[in-house]
């Protein structure tokens, strides 16, 4: 899928909306020199959204949501924490996002649960949190899965 | 413009060899799963590409060296917390030896104990690590670093730093050298002691009692700035298996054809969702091409 | 009006009915030839004589026939073809380059090249070892063999290139050769069939090499190659190829016959090769050799700093003498014993990993032009990369404006069926008409002479 250069609402098929422009002060950890992001929901799908860059729009991921409908309590603290320790900065509504790629043999999307992109709304500001502990555990315990 | 029958027949062998064209191309991505198959098909992203790739791999090989020197810091800790256990021993050795109420013999077995000590310490000094000296600076082979003749320890190896490459322009120092080992006082100290217990001089052995703390606080000392160096290294890596799962990331939606199409049909079901979550540390897997059949 | 003349009328339109009925048999039967160009009667007296019969005016003449032909038009096409032809060659000639290169891929020296640096580092982490100089060693002998690959793969394609060039070149000859004949019977003979087969000529020449074609009074086509006359009348000159080598390529200039040089072969199949031989390849190994040579001296001349396990320095990793990928080769005495290879910076200090991660640290140096060695490679495959593209999009939009090009002109002189046959029916029935007149008239003679 090749994004950018193209009209924001459309990408090869896949409509975008809501799209909003974050700040990454830190950059993304492998492009750190890129420090402003531009995030949009996939059209009809509430999972997934792109994320990409303003100034290179042709480096762009796939993101997801939480998979878990009822995000617990707990990780919104554990973020919060995390992000006023690294970042010092205030955590109050935060959205938080996991990276995904696809895994061609296994024909499996894998999402990176031990390093959330973290936005926060009231500032639109984000970083990548790199977490000693991943929170797999954490968003399984919430949902009975096991 | 009169319509002629060659018109008519050239027209539609162009349109036929164009579709033809583009066939092609779309099957070969749909096979490797690829979508940049040469240079040519896209030349800006291709170049932007291969210098991720290149990026990764970079990557994966300080993340390797962030491993092995991980393993030799970890193993250097264990050694230096294993001289500390023992220095703690030698402290009680020292407040019995400084009782007055100890007699010559009782001194002579104390210091056949800490000889014994120091022996070991010599050995612990001595350690290897895949096959290369610890504490020996860059004199990781050959002749051991320390020898202990009954009366002194001496050091053979050097002082030089092991460096280990973690990032492009950075170099961690993973050693500790038999220079600082020895600077601890361990050493002097222990021989001092064993000396104090032959001379069979209580006020000796007490004296010493302090610099034996001081030994161990200098050996927690070192310890804690190697620790300081493996939580160094622990960060290092967490940063770089991020980047390559961001690097990984960018070049999937780059360049794998069938991601688009696993976002664009994806059904969000929930109960069914979560039936088809299942966990491994580190990722979750969302088995969605077996969910969508 | 008499009977005579009557009957004189009515004999020319017969005859000239006839020849129109010919003529367009043979239309039709030319449909598929190409370069027939459609002849037209000028019947346009014929038809208004037999209309306004009773007019009477003057004589039916019969017009030459006339070839229908738009020369301006015929150079457009010329000068279209041969570009499109170029491109066409272009892009199969820059299709094999990338081939060569491989890119990307596990075999292409981008990975190979990292593989390389990436085996310095772990001999950097394990300094003392003898398995992670082994490991240097392939890496190295790998790296060496992609660059040598690379050179012979794209000297191979620049002499079967060139000598393309002279097959081609010979073509040229044969046709100008054969134009050349055509001309002197041309010029005494006006024949139809004559002339479609020098315009087939001009045609392929066309695709060959840069050409204008102009046709004189007297019939006789001139034909110009890069501004020089190559054909006039009925003579022409031969273009020569020659070829010189330098540094292992070759390098191809094209005379005509025994004068001045031709400085612009720029288009057709022969200006494609001309320009990969003279210029893409040569300039592609150059930058190879570049990056050979680079590499070479700055491994070297770092590794010659270096200790070896046994103490040995003043090593070289690659060979002393390297000009380029065509010889860059390891040093013999490393290839046959790879302990040789250093990673200390001083003697008795097998942990010391300086010179080892100096090595490996080369890749972030900006050692050729400007750049890292491995950036200086992707922008190398990304020009080529490029130029393969904008030469595929050149050639498919060129095909759009040849064909439009050929269409105008078969429009003007292409052959239609429908229009021939509704043509062949009306000079059917004018035929039968202008017999009708005839028999009416002979049997108005014979009733007069019976009369007599």
């Amino acid at each position: 899928m090749k994004n950018g250069n193209k009209h924001p609402q459309m990408l090869e098929g896949i409509e975008i909306r809501n799209l909003v422009t974050v700040e990454f002060p830190y950059g993304l950890p492998g492009f750190e020199w890129l420090k402003r992001f531009n995030i949009a929901e996939v059209k009809d799908n509430p999972l997934f959204s792109l994320l990409y860059s303003t100034d290179e729009p042709d480096i762009s991921m796939i993101i997801m949501k939480c998979p878990v409908a009822e995000t617990s309590e707990e990780l919104y603290k554990l973020v919060r924490k995390e992000i006023k320790r690294y970042f010092g900065a205030n955590g109050n509504g935060v959205d938080i996002y996991f990276v995904v790629r696809l895994e061609k043999g296994e024909k499996k999307l894998i999402a990176n649960y031990s390093a959330p992109i973290v936005v926060c709304r009231d500032r639109m500001v984000g970083y990548q949190l790199i977490l000693e502990r991943d929170l797999s555990e954490l968003i399984c315990e919430n949902s009975n899965v096991r | 413009m009169r319509v002629t029958q060659s018109i008519i027949t050239r027209t539609l062998l162009q349109s036929l060899n164009s579709t033809k064209e583009s066939l092609r191309e779309k099957q070969t991505s749909i096979a490797t799963g690829k979508r940049i198959e040469k240079p040519s098909s896209d030349p800006i992203n291709f170049s932007k590409a291969d210098k991720f790739r290149r990026k990764i791999e970079q990557n994966e090989g300080f993340l390797q060296n962030v491993e092995s020197s991980l393993g030799w810091v970890e193993n250097t800790m264990s050694i230096i917390d294993s001289i500390y256990e023992k220095i703690l021993r030698v402290k009680e050795i020292a407040v019995q030896g400084a009782d007055n109420t100890l007699d010559e013999e009782g001194r002579r077995i104390l210091s056949e104990e800490v000889d014994s000590i120091i022996n070991d310490i010599v050995s612990l000094g001595n350690s290897s690590y895949l096959g290369k000296y610890v504490f020996a600076g860059t004199s990781t082979k050959g002749e051991k670093p320390f020898t202990y003749d009954g009366y002194s320890v001496v050091y053979n190896g050097n002082g030089e730093k092991l460096f280990r490459r973690v990032g492009e322009n950075y170099s961690v120092v993973i050693n500790v050298s038999g220079e600082q080992l020895r600077a601890t006082n361990v050493f002097t100290v222990l021989t001092d002691l064993k000396n104090a217990l032959d001379n069979n001089n209580p006020e000796e052995v007490a004296d010493l009692i302090a610099r034996i703390d001081q030994v161990g606080d200098n050996l927690l000392n070192l310890n804690s700035s190697v620790g300081s160096i493996q939580k160094q290294l622990e960060l290092i890596k967490n940063r770089l298996e991020t980047a390559n799962m961001n690097l990984a990331s960018y070049l999937s939606s780059a360049e794998d054809v069938d991601l688009a199409e696993a976002i664009t049909q994806y059904n969000v079901e929930e109960t069914a969702f979560k039936a088809a979550l299942s966990i491994t540390s580190n990722a979750i897997q969302l088995n969605l091409f077996s969910f969508l059949e | 009006m008499s009977i005579s003349e009557i009957l004189n009328i009515s004999k020319k339109a017969i005859f000239n009915y006839r020849s129109a009925i010919n003529v367009t048999a043979k239309n039709i039967a030319n449909v598929n030839t190409e370069g027939y160009k459609r002849r037209r009667v000028d019947l346009s007296s014929v038809t208004s004589q037999l209309q306004g019969f009773n007019q009477m005016n003057g004589e039916l003449i019969q017009e030459n026939i006339v070839r229908i032909k738009n020369s301006f038009v015929e150079n457009q096409l010329y000068y279209e073809t041969q570009n499109l032809a170029k491109y066409k060659l272009d892009e199969s000639l820059f299709n094999q380059i990338e081939d060569i290169f491989a890119e990307p891929s596990d075999a292409g020296l981008s990975k190979v090249l990292q593989d390389f640096w990436d085996s310095w580092n772990t001999l950097a982490t394990d300094p003392e070892s003898v398995t992670a100089r082994n490991i240097v060693k392939d890496k190295g002998i790998v790296l060496s063999n992609t660059f040598k690959r690379y050179y012979t793969s794209l000297v191979q394609l620049q002499r079967s290139s060139a000598e393309d060039i002279g097959k081609k070149v010979e073509k040229v000859n044969s046709i100008l050769s054969q134009l050349a004949s055509l001309n002197t019977r041309l010029v005494a003979n006006k024949s139809r069939d004559l002339m479609d087969e020098r315009d087939r000529l001009l045609s392929e020449l066309s695709e060959l090499i840069n050409m204008k074609a102009r046709e004189e009074a007297n019939g006789a086509v001139t034909v110009l190659v890069g501004n020089q006359i190559v054909l006039s009348g009925g003579n022409y000159s031969e273009l020569q190829v020659d070829l010189s080598m330098e540094n292992n390529l070759y390098n191809v200039e094209i005379y005509v016959g025994g004068g001045s040089q031709l400085t612009n072969v720029d288009s057709g199949e022969i200006g494609s090769l001309m320009h990969m031989v003279n210029d893409e390849i040569p300039e592609i190994v150059r930058e190879l050799d570049n990056m050979a040579v680079t590499l070479s001296i700055y491994v070297n001349t770092l590794h010659v700093k270096g200790y070896s396990l046994e103490g040995k320095t003043g090593i070289r990793f690659f060979k002393s003498n390297i000009t380029g990928a065509s010889n860059f080769e390891l040093n013999d005495e490393i290839v046959n014993d790879p302990t040789l290879i250093v990673a200390s910076s001083r003697p008795d200090e097998p942990g010391n990993n300086e010179i080892a991660m100096a090595i490996h640290d080369l890749q972030y140096r900006d050692i050729i032009s400007g750049s890292t060695v491995s950036d200086y490679y992707n922008a190398l495959i990304s020009r080529i990369g490029m130029k393969s593209q904008e030469v595929e999009f050149l050639r498919s939009s060129q095909e759009k404006v040849v064909t439009g090009l050929q269409n105008t002109l078969d429009s003007i002189s292409g052959v239609s069926l429908d229009e021939e046959m509704t043509n062949l029916m009306e000079y059917q029935h004018a035929y039968e008409a202008a017999a009708k007149m005839v028999k009416t008239v002979d049997e108005l003679i014979q009733t007069v002479l019976s009369l007599v």
